[in-house]
């Protein structure tokens, strides 16, 4: 028995100690190379998914959108669709701006109905000053064009410099303040349509 | 002794041989496999992770770098105020201080605009006052920075009591220079 076992694993070898065992060894080798790439890769990718630099840029990019779309929303507006567009207003703010909006609404509806006017916006630039991660807070400053246009009136263009004091709400940030840095500059006719925003 | 081992062996040998084979190709075909698959997950991993750390929001260190963020607008504001201020009785002071904060392609446009001041402001007995209220790092990256900035000019001439007030929006194109933030463009818009 002890005889037919070793002569088993010499022919055993002999077979092995062929080019299958050597293509064995190489892909053994490649298979540790392939586990170690493998390896660094996803800890390189789970360092960049949850490292904190990613996080804030990203909400940083995420905040300065919000700002963006909401400064378009609260310089545009519609005498003739007034409810709608205070609705939208409502919509992207919220804390004292918002109180302030709900607290006026009738008094803004005739405002904007008495004006008769329609007004359009475009953000030429904006960035964020600021960001308080944890508490959700975070300033942005926004450069914005608003063009009026009244029913007898001529067009006139309001160039306006804004800080909007960000609060974040759920998964998206809305208005809490909104206030003017210093006073518009307005000049007759429409604002330039320009090209696409920074 | 030869011959019976020899008998024994041939039987054993043809019995042995496919399993040894066997197991032999299909540890190969594991280790192909185990091999394929490690390397098309690497890929993967490393796709995502290229695409996590080439993203915009990740090659912009604005507010990420708090550090470099703060040195950014501490500096570039003094630069800002420095270039937008001016005292008719002291222009050569001004343009020599502006000087040490430019760099790159703004400089020859920064004299250019100084060269209207000097016909202008002395006549005038202008004394600008600029001041910055607000700005904010817009983009950071490396040696290079974006930045929004709000600008004031308070514009005192001759025996005028009232100054005139400017104001106006700028974005800034910073370079780190020798370790200061110079400005390399400003543009109004």
């Amino acid at each position: 028995m002890t005889s037919i076992a070793s002569t088993d694993t010499s022919l055993g070898r002999r077979f092995l100690g062929g080019p299958l065992r050597t293509a064995i060894l190489a892909v053994a080798v490649v298979a540790v190379v392939a586990f170690a790439a493998m390896g660094w890769f996803g800890v390189s990718w789970y360092r960049a998914a949850h490292g904190r630099s990613l996080a804030v840029g990203m909400d940083r990019d995420a905040l300065l959108g919000d700002a963006q779309r909401a400064m378009v929303t609260l310089n545009t507006l519609d005498y003739r669709r007034v409810q709608d567009g205070l609705t939208l207003w409502e919509q992207s703010t919220t804390g004292s701006l918002l109180s302030q909006l709900r607290a006026n609404r009738d008094a803004y509806a005739r405002a904007i109905t008495a004006s008769a006017a329609v007004t359009s916006a475009r953000v030429l630039d904006a960035a964020v000053a600021s960001l308080n991660d944890s508490a959700g807070t975070a300033e942005v400053l926004v450069g914005v064009d608003v063009t009026s246009q009244s029913e007898q009136g001529d067009p006139s263009c309001a160039h306006r410099r804004v800080q909007l004091d960000m609060v974040r709400a759920g998964s998206a940030w809305k208005v809490g303040t909104l206030a003017p840095v210093g006073d518009a500059y307005s000049e007759p006719g429409p604002c330039s349509p320009g090209t696409s925003p920074r | 002794m030869t011959t019976p081992t020899a008998a024994q062996l041939a039987p054993t040998e043809t019995v042995a041989k496919p399993p040894r084979r066997v197991t032999a190709v299909a540890t190969l075909v594991a280790l192909v496999i185990v091999v394929v698959m490690a390397l098309g997950l690497a890929a993967w991993f490393r796709g995502e992770a290229n695409q996590l750390t080439g993203s915009a929001a990740a090659s912009n260190d604005a507010l990420v770098d708090a550090d470099a963020n703060a040195q950014v607008s501490a500096q570039v504001r003094e630069a800002v105020q420095r270039i937008y201020s001016y005292d008719y009785a002291r222009l050569d002071d001004n343009e020599r201080a502006a000087s040490a904060v430019i760099t790159g392609p703004y400089v020859q446009s920064f004299h250019q605009d100084f060269a209207r001041v000097r016909d202008l402001a002395p006549a005038q007995q202008a004394v600008v006052v600029a001041t910055v209220p607000a700005l904010a790092v817009k983009a950071l990256d490396g040696d290079r920075a974006i930045v929004l900035v709000f600008l004031d000019q308070q514009a005192h001439q001759g025996d005028q009591a009232k100054p005139l007030v400017a104001s106006g929006r700028l974005s800034v194109t910073a370079q780190l220079v020798d370790g200061r933030w110079k400005i390399a463009d400003a543009e109004p818009f």
